[in-house]
């Protein structure tokens, strides 16, 4: 994989590579061997602040530039996502753990959503509806918001921030995105894909740096109207109260103990196999299975993982 | 327990490995914490619970895939997030019980049964707490149309993926057109 060897990497901001302002750094390393991955900037508030600035003057372009167009951008994306697919999956498996058919999985779940929302260009329906007077028409229509702030975990480094990206793309909202401290060269790959495919300066910008510093920047930022996490329960409760004062719009997917019941009518071999996979996941974790349950054999089973 | 101790452990890139490293240290710290804390809540360890070393795995992260039996659905292993390769497992006499001891913990993202009993599978598909309702498959293999997470301690009510994400980044805006060219007025003027 062309990109390892301690190689420092930078922000990504109004579609410039940037130094953080802070001047600060983080390395990353290997789980699997401890090999070094990259040296990253650990940004701070100020940074924050370019990127929500960046953010906010594409939003007055891209939210005019039609859906389909957008969509066809995602198009774009979904289809050099699936070109990289294999030299992705060999990072992944490097940079977080992943054995690589969940790798790719993890790849091929972006590409699916790059799709899928790349079509909903073309619908974003809303609805039209009789009025109660004559000559007169009503309807409801689907606005973006603005920025949105996208906070992600390292445990599906591609697919979570397709999830949360892509859909945000295609209603017209511009992003800041700040990638898992143990994933940032995943979070740069994903954005450098979004460039190439045609996505403006400024559209989708990247701050890289701790969930203390950077992530609570954009929480608390007046200018972001929406933020959408994925991470633990104590983090989505921390962001909700500092987004109440301004009444943001907050996402959350949080933590998860996900069971498994077996009955004593089940396909035996089955369960186990779907346990097995659910519970020791390739990597190191999703939100774990407990199993457990049926009259005579009885087992749940609590697990980890997310999904 | 045999299907466990069969998975073999190493770095993600080579095709025979099954199961890759965790994280990072602290995660590797945290998941054997949660095996010590089996142990002293009396569940039995029945395979893993240590650090894998030995083929070069001390260089990474790497936890032996961890099972234990007789546990207790209130024993923090049955009710925490470990976030690692720990699986507990809960005897329990019937669908009823399964059904509750599986919502009787604090998050709701994804369950499971797996059953050839048509009528427990539509009681579990009913009743389960949960943003995802697995029947007959493991608690992973979320499809990007359908809406994506959970209940309870897992979100607050918004949903990623499906038709489900537009409604989280965009807002609503109800737009009323009148074209008749004289002020009408609505609730007003429809009164008989």
């Amino acid at each position: 994989v062309a990109l390892l060897g301690a190689k420092t990497f930078q922000n990504y901001i109004a579609g410039e590579w940037v130094e953080a302002g802070t001047g600060e750094t983080f390395e990353t390393a290997s789980p699997a061997n401890g090999e070094t991955l990259g040296v990253f900037p650990r940004s701070g508030a100020a940074d924050v602040d370019r990127a929500v600035a960046a953010a906010r003057e594409a939003f007055e372009e891209w939210r005019l530039v039609p859906a389909p167009r957008r969509g066809e951008i995602l198009f774009r994306f979904g289809q050099l996502l699936g070109d990289e697919k294999e030299d992705l999956a060999q990072l992944m498996a490097r940079e977080m753990g992943k054995v690589l058919p969940e790798a790719r999985g993890d790849v091929q779940e972006a590409v699916d959503m790059a799709y899928y929302m790349g079509g909903e260009g073309r619908r974003l329906f809303g609805q039209t509806t009789p009025s109660e007077l004559r000559d007169k028409f009503n309807m409801s229509v689907r606005m973006p918001i603005g920025v949105v702030g996208a906070i992600t975990p390292w445990n599906f480094p591609i697919a979570i921030p397709s999830w949360k990206i892509l859909p945000a793309l295609v209603c017209g909202n511009t992003v800041v995105f700040k990638p898992a401290t143990d994933t940032p060269l995943l979070g740069e790959r994903f954005v450098e894909l979004l460039a190439e495919a045609g996505v403006p300066a400024g559209v989708v910008n990247v701050v890289h740096g701790t969930g203390g510093e950077v992530g609570t920047a954009i929480v608390e930022h007046p200018d972001v109207p929406v933020i959408t996490l994925t991470g633990s329960r104590d983090t989505g409760v921390a962001v909700t109260k500092a987004a109440a004062d301004r009444l943001k719009h907050v996402h959350l997917e949080l933590g998860g103990k996900n069971g498994i019941i077996v009955m004593d009518d089940a396909d035996l071999d089955l369960a186990v196999e779907g346990i097995v996979w659910s519970a020791f996941p390739p990597r190191g974790s999703a939100a774990q299975p407990r199993a457990g349950s049926s009259p005579t054999r009885r087992s749940t089973t609590r697990s980890s993982r997310a999904s | 327990v045999t299907e466990a101790e069969r998975l073999r452990l190493g770095v993600g890139w080579e095709e025979d490995t099954d199961v890759g490293p965790v994280i990072n240290k602290a995660a590797l710290d945290k998941i054997h914490s949660y095996t010590e804390i089996g142990r002293e809540e009396g569940a039995k360890l029945l395979t893993g619970g240590e650090v894998a070393s030995g083929d070069g795995l001390g260089k990474g992260f790497y936890y032996r895939p961890t099972v234990f039996g007789d546990v207790d659905p209130q024993m923090r292993i049955a009710q925490e997030e470990i976030f690692g390769p720990t699986t507990a497992v809960i005897r329990v006499r019937d669908v009823d019980e399964a059904i509750n001891v599986s919502n009787g913990i604090e998050y709701g993202l994804s369950s499971s049964i797996f059953t050839r009993d048509v009528n427990q599978a539509f009681r579990a598909m009913r009743d389960l707490k949960a943003g995802i309702t697995y029947i007959n498959a493991g608690t992973i293999g979320a499809e990007v149309h359908l809406p994506f997470g959970g209940t309870k301690g897992t979100g607050n009510g918004h949903r990623e993926a499906g038709q489900a994400a537009l409604d989280f980044f965009t807002e609503w805006k109800s737009i009323y057109v009148d074209y008749s060219g004289k002020l009408q007025k609505a609730q007003i003027d429809t009164a008989e």
